[in-house]
């Protein structure tokens, strides 16, 4: 035989060693190696090689294998039951199954999504609901307990509510078509018109002892009502009734309605003695059966629609007040009165801390707030219809003096109250003369002496007063200076 | 032990009608198979004790690491006990058995990357040093074992594998060729190359005797 290439006698020498050569192979083989005895050292080094690695094939036996093995196999059974339901062999066909059914849900969802969109919608609305549903849950105080009656003719008169004794603070309404409903919690609010006591108004219209009954009733109906439309709720949160923002005018309204008609025009004058904003339309010829002396006073409606502010939140909701409790409560101790105040104030600088002219997400509400004021405005489309009836229209006198807060801060110059009274003089009753400008000094309601009103009304307080008459002689800047 | 690769299946059911009475220590794998595919899945305990110290061994082989023996053979055996109620008698247990075993293993080294113990560099460069002072051993010294079984080590899978299966289980081409599941020439040649290679890492020692 001759020689080889290594790797053709490495083969070769394998098959050799393992006997896989056939006779003549072998034959053949072994002439070569007994022909080259230096390939012969190679074939007893492969040999050793063999023995040596048959030698290493000893590892220790295990005799608690099959009791190690056998825990491992029932925790292995018990996850595969747990895991599915099936047998093993059907792993295959239900992964297909899997995708078949994930494919087909798939489609589904595509072709149903404006389905889909709009059942997601309306879970997000009635999550929205269960929210302002809750939004008000836990103790709920009323934050107007002690008012008295003149407070409730200054609420009717300029919309304003005290916060706290000291009259710091207030809350301010109002409500028209044009702006909605417009709610105000401020600083210095019931400084911005004098006080206003009933004894004046009944002296300055001459009422009757039946109209002081009837008025008596009215404000004291008047009072309950905004007893039960102004809450402070445990959770940091106030919640106004949306019909409280025009239930001033309304009073106003069942005022008028419960007087005789020079009464009325002594009402008009009164009101803008006081410098109110508003004063009431008297029609040519009252309707039939249009309430006169002794009206009712306003029935308070089903009251379920407020305004709930939060510190971090500012929504309308549909709440379910429990008017017993309320009742129950308004007896109120002299502590307990001191820290709703307390909380009243607390929360009332979180609101203002909180926002800064902000907009809500719902564009029919929106909040503004500056360092002494905290502003909601309600579009009326939000609101329900108001029952409550009107006897006379009421309507804003000086529309300049109804401006709130947020929309004096926007006019670039600045407050200006009464001053652009324009257009053509108000004329109250028919075949009468138009009113002067700025009405009549109260405690002479017979005297029309005609005045200036940016004299009778005091300037904001950033500016100086000018208090002259026509005649320029000095007046003062108070009419009702007690 | 070995089978044939294209035997048709065999008539088991028969086998056991005649085997009643036997203890099943003694009695076949096939007949043990039968018995467990029937429900009696206490035989499967008997199949373990038989063949876990030839699977343990193996798997030794392929690693020189103990401490991943048992864990290993633990899989293997839970393999096997999935799969033995489709166990079709087309080959012999014990090759199906060592076949899952090396798949196994395979299985474990790409999980863990297992390197060798000793890069080939190492060793080939302790030839004249370290190797050769080694290297008066007879084959029963540990140390020569111990050398061998790195120089094992440095082999890359597909090598060590066809040595741990002739030269230290001393199966048969054809088994071989059924675990590996791989041609019978393809086993000749690479059983040759990884000889050849092994021959190569450990010439100081097998030179020097």
């Amino acid at each position: 035989m001759k020689s080889m290439s290594t790797k053709k006698f490495q083969d070769t020498l394998s098959l050799y060693l393992d006997d896989q050569l056939d006779e003549k192979s072998k034959t053949s083989f072994e002439e070569y190696l007994a022909s080259n005895p230096d390939v012969r050292s190679e074939v007893q080094a492969w040999k050793k090689l063999r023995e040596v690695l048959r030698s290493n094939a000893g590892f220790p036996a295990n005799e608690w294998f099959w009791q190690k093995f056998s825990v491992r196999l029932e925790q292995q059974k018990h996850a595969h039951e747990s895991v599915f339901p099936f047998s093993r062999e059907f792993m295959p066909v239900a992964a297909s199954l899997a995708v078949v059914i994930a494919g087909l849900v798939g489609i589904l969802l595509f072709e149903q999504r404006s389905s889909l969109t709009k059942y997601f919608f309306e879970k997000k609305e009635y999550v929205g609901q269960l929210y302002q549903k809750n939004i008000l849950e836990g103790k709920l105080f009323p934050l107007f307990t002690n008012l008295d009656k003149d407070q409730v003719l200054q609420f009717a008169l300029f919309g304003t509510l005290p916060l706290d004794a000291q009259a710091k603070t207030a809350l301010r309404v109002d409500e028209n078509k044009k702006d909605g409903a417009r709610i105000e919690f401020a600083e210095n609010e019931t400084r911005r018109h004098p006080p206003v006591t009933v004894e004046q108004f009944y002296r300055e219209i001459e009422a009757t002892p039946a109209q002081h009954i009837t008025v008596d009733s009215i404000l004291s109906s008047a009072r309950d009502r905004i007893q039960e439309s102004v809450f402070l709720g445990d959770n940091k949160s106030v919640a106004v009734h949306a019909d409280l923002a025009k239930f001033n005018r309304t009073m106003i309204s069942h005022i008028a309605a419960s007087l005789e008609s020079q009464q009325r025009k002594r009402f008009q004058r009164f009101l803008v003695a006081s410098r109110s904003p508003y004063t009431f339309v008297i029609p040519p010829t009252p309707p039939a059966d249009a309430p006169t002396a002794g009206a009712q006073p306003p029935q308070a409606p089903a009251m379920e629609q407020f305004v709930v502010i939060t510190p971090d939140s500012c929504t309308i909701a549909r709440v379910r007040i429990n008017v017993g409790e309320i009742q129950r409560r308004v007896g109120l101790t002299s502590q307990e009165v001191r820290s709703i105040d307390e909380r009243t104030h607390a929360l009332m600088r979180e609101f203002v801390a909180h926002r800064r002219s902000e907009r809500t997400r719902n564009p029919l509400l929106s909040v503004f707030s500056d360092s002494d004021y905290f502003s909601i405005k309600v579009q009326n489309d939000v609101l329900d219809q108001s029952h409550d009836a009107m006897p006379f229209e009421v309507v804003a006198r000086a529309p300049q003096a109804i401006r709130f807060r947020y929309e004096l801060r926007q006019m670039p110059s600045g407050p200006k109250f009464f001053e652009e009274d324009s257009g053509p003089p108000m004329q109250m009753f028919p075949g009468e003369a138009p009113l002067p400008r700025g009405g009549f000094e109260p405690g002479h309601a017979q005297n029309r002496r005609g005045l200036d009103l940016d004299s009778v009304i005091s300037a904001p307080r950033d500016r100086k007063p000018q208090s002259r008459t026509p005649q320029g002689k000095k007046r003062h800047t108070n009419p009702f200076e007690l | 032990m070995s089978e044939s690769n294209n035997k048709p299946p065999r008539m088991v059911n028969q086998a056991v009608a005649r085997d009643t009475g036997i203890s099943p220590e003694l009695r076949s794998d096939d007949i043990l198979i039968t018995l467990f595919q029937s429900g009696d899945e206490g035989v499967f305990r008997h199949l373990v004790e038989r063949y876990a110290q030839r699977v343990r061994n193996l798997i030794y082989s392929i690693f020189n690491d103990s401490s991943v023996v048992d864990d290993i053979a633990q899989e293997v055996f839970i393999r096997v006990y999935e799969g033995l109620p489709k166990f079709r008698f087309e080959s012999s247990f014990y090759t199906w058995l060592y076949r899952i075993t090396v798949n196994k293993s395979r299985d474990e080294m790409r999980k863990r990357k297992a390197k060798k113990f000793l890069s080939l560099h190492a060793l080939l460069d302790t030839s004249n040093s370290e190797v050769l002072s080694k290297l008066r051993v007879h084959p029963e010294d540990n140390t020569a074992k111990e050398l061998v079984t790195k120089g094992l080590q440095q082999l890359p899978e597909k090598f060590r594998v066809p040595i741990i299966l002739k030269d230290i289980d001393g199966l048969s081409y054809e088994e071989m060729a059924e675990i590996m599941q791989c041609e019978l020439g393809t086993v000749k040649s690479r059983l040759s190359r990884a000889r050849g290679m092994l021959r190569k890492i450990l010439a100081p020692l097998l030179d020097a005797q």
